[in-house]
């Protein structure tokens, strides 16, 4: 709750001239690197991820002066960063299907083409594992298992009842079981 | 008596032998004539202690409390004026030990929450991961990824120059067409700016080199900014420079889209007059 309140105060220098670039680069620094984390699992490459993230952020200083209090920062900017990260999905998987291939996968190819990839570590399997899920319920399990968000915040980010996301996570935890023990 | 036969009778028709051996009569005992002196002994107890009061206890009972009362009620001289500053002086006294933050209560209760709920989302995350899938949970929520180094420091510093640079920021990524494009329109602008630079550089009558010109030129290459200068080109500069160096475009044309190793040989332009106008036909350029 201290961050939310430090949060109105930046919201505060933001609305004032003087002070709105700074109050912004602050806001960046204070949520950029889990923002980047939350966009990276999306979308599997840093490439895309950096795209989504820049995007996002120019997109917030738009539009941050029309932002209403009436849900925290911290949650609207991962709905931001959750819609940006699925329109690029969706762009990725329509940039894949112009060009004929086969592969219906192409958040698990940019997984494959990181140069850091190992696919007999476990934690890319579950990374391999993560991107067979329909893109929603990706969300649901990263902002879950990896970000720790309470299902109540959940709500507010994905738009959803806090018993369909408890549902939809418990579906992926099944699946991607499946995926680890058959692969 | 009729109900004692009766229950006789049903526990008979519950048919367990051992009630039908063993009957239901009492097995204990009183002193003998204890039901008979049992009133006279509870009577004579109540009397004796109504007849502990002493004589005229009610009659002076009033008096009494209301001396109690006024005993009581007895302070000390003064001391409802000094009651105020003395009670001020504790509160202050206490303020004073117990300075809190300010806003301390505003916030206090969104801060428990904020805790109770940390904590329960630890707790539920890893434990509930347990509980549906103790495969998962084994390979723990560490992701594998890595940014390049310095990454977040000046991704800060690019996003900002993307929204507070003078230059309008280019939002929409490019598709790969209009870069295409882009480095086309950048190829014949290259042959053109060089055919152009060369020109103003080298004065045909002085045969010297433009300081100015050259200047600008070297500050271009050492900066290392010719994307920038080129990005900065909009369709304007282009069609103006067109317009001023119209004499220039075939020539450019012709650098940008002939290979080097296509070009006829010295020798050859130099034994045969019609080489370079044949060289051209062959590429349907003229003029």
């Amino acid at each position: 709750m201290a961050e939310q309140q430090d949060d109105l105060e930046l919201l505060v220098e933001f609305r004032q001239e003087a002070t709105k670039e700074r109050a912004f680069t602050k806001i960046m620094k204070k949520y950029q690197e889990r923002l980047y984390w939350h966009v990276r699992r999306m979308v599997g490459g840093h490439e895309d991820a950096n795209d989504v993230i820049q995007n996002m952020f120019i997109k917030v200083w738009k539009s941050l002066d029309n932002f209403r209090e009436d849900s925290q920062l911290y949650t609207w900017l991962y709905r931001i960063a959750t819609n940006e990260s699925l329109t690029q999905i969706d762009k990725a998987k329509k940039r894949q299907s112009v060009s004929m291939s086969d592969e219906d996968n192409p958040i698990g190819n940019s997984l494959k083409s990181d140069t850091d990839y190992d696919g007999n570590k476990v934690q890319w399997k579950l990374q391999q594992a993560i991107s067979t899920l329909p893109d929603k319920q990706k969300a649901v399990f990263n902002l879950r298992y990896f970000d720790e968000m309470p299902y109540q915040e959940m709500s507010k980010v994905l738009e959803t009842s806090e018993g369909a996301l408890k549902a939809s996570y418990h579906h992926a935890v099944k699946k991607i079981e499946e995926f680890i023990l058959n692969h | 008596m009729e109900n004692k036969n009766n229950i006789q009778n049903e526990q008979e028709e519950i048919g367990s032998p051992v009630f039908g051996i063993i009957d239901n009569s009492n097995v204990f005992t009183v002193p003998e004539g204890y039901f008979d002196e049992l009133p006279v002994s509870v009577l004579g107890k109540v009397v004796v202690q109504n007849n502990e009061l002493p004589d005229g206890y009610f009659d002076e009972l009033p008096l009494s409390v209301l001396g109690k009362i006024q005993f009581e009620a007895e302070v000390p001289e003064g001391y409802f004026e000094a009651l105020p500053i003395e009670v001020l002086g504790k509160i202050n006294s206490i303020s004073e030990q117990q300075t809190l933050p300010t806003g301390y209560f505003d916030n206090l209760s969104a801060v428990v929450m904020q805790r109770i709920k940390a904590d329960e989302t630890e707790v539920n995350v890893h434990t509930e991961m347990e509980q549906l899938s103790a495969t998962i949970a084994d390979i723990g929520n560490k992701h594998p990824f890595t940014v390049p180094t310095g990454y977040f420091d000046n991704n800060v510093d690019a996003i900002n120059k993307k929204i507070t640079g003078k230059q309008p920021a280019v939002i929409v990524k490019m598709g790969t067409a209009k870069k295409i494009l882009r480095y086309a329109v950048a190829a014949v602008v290259t042959g053109l700016m060089g055919l152009g630079i060369y020109t103003i550089a080298f004065d045909n009558q002085q045969a010297s080199l433009n300081p100015v010109v050259m200047a600008k030129a070297e500050n271009i290459l050492k900066t290392n900014s010719i994307d920038d200068v080129f990005n900065s080109l909009t369709e304007t500069d282009i069609t103006d420079y067109m317009t001023e160096n119209g004499s220039n475009i075939n020539a450019a044309l012709v650098a940008s889209t002939i290979n080097d190793e296509d070009l006829p040989t010295a020798e050859d332009y130099l034994f045969d007059e019609e080489t370079l106008n044949d060289f051209l036909k062959g590429k349907n350029i003229t003029n």
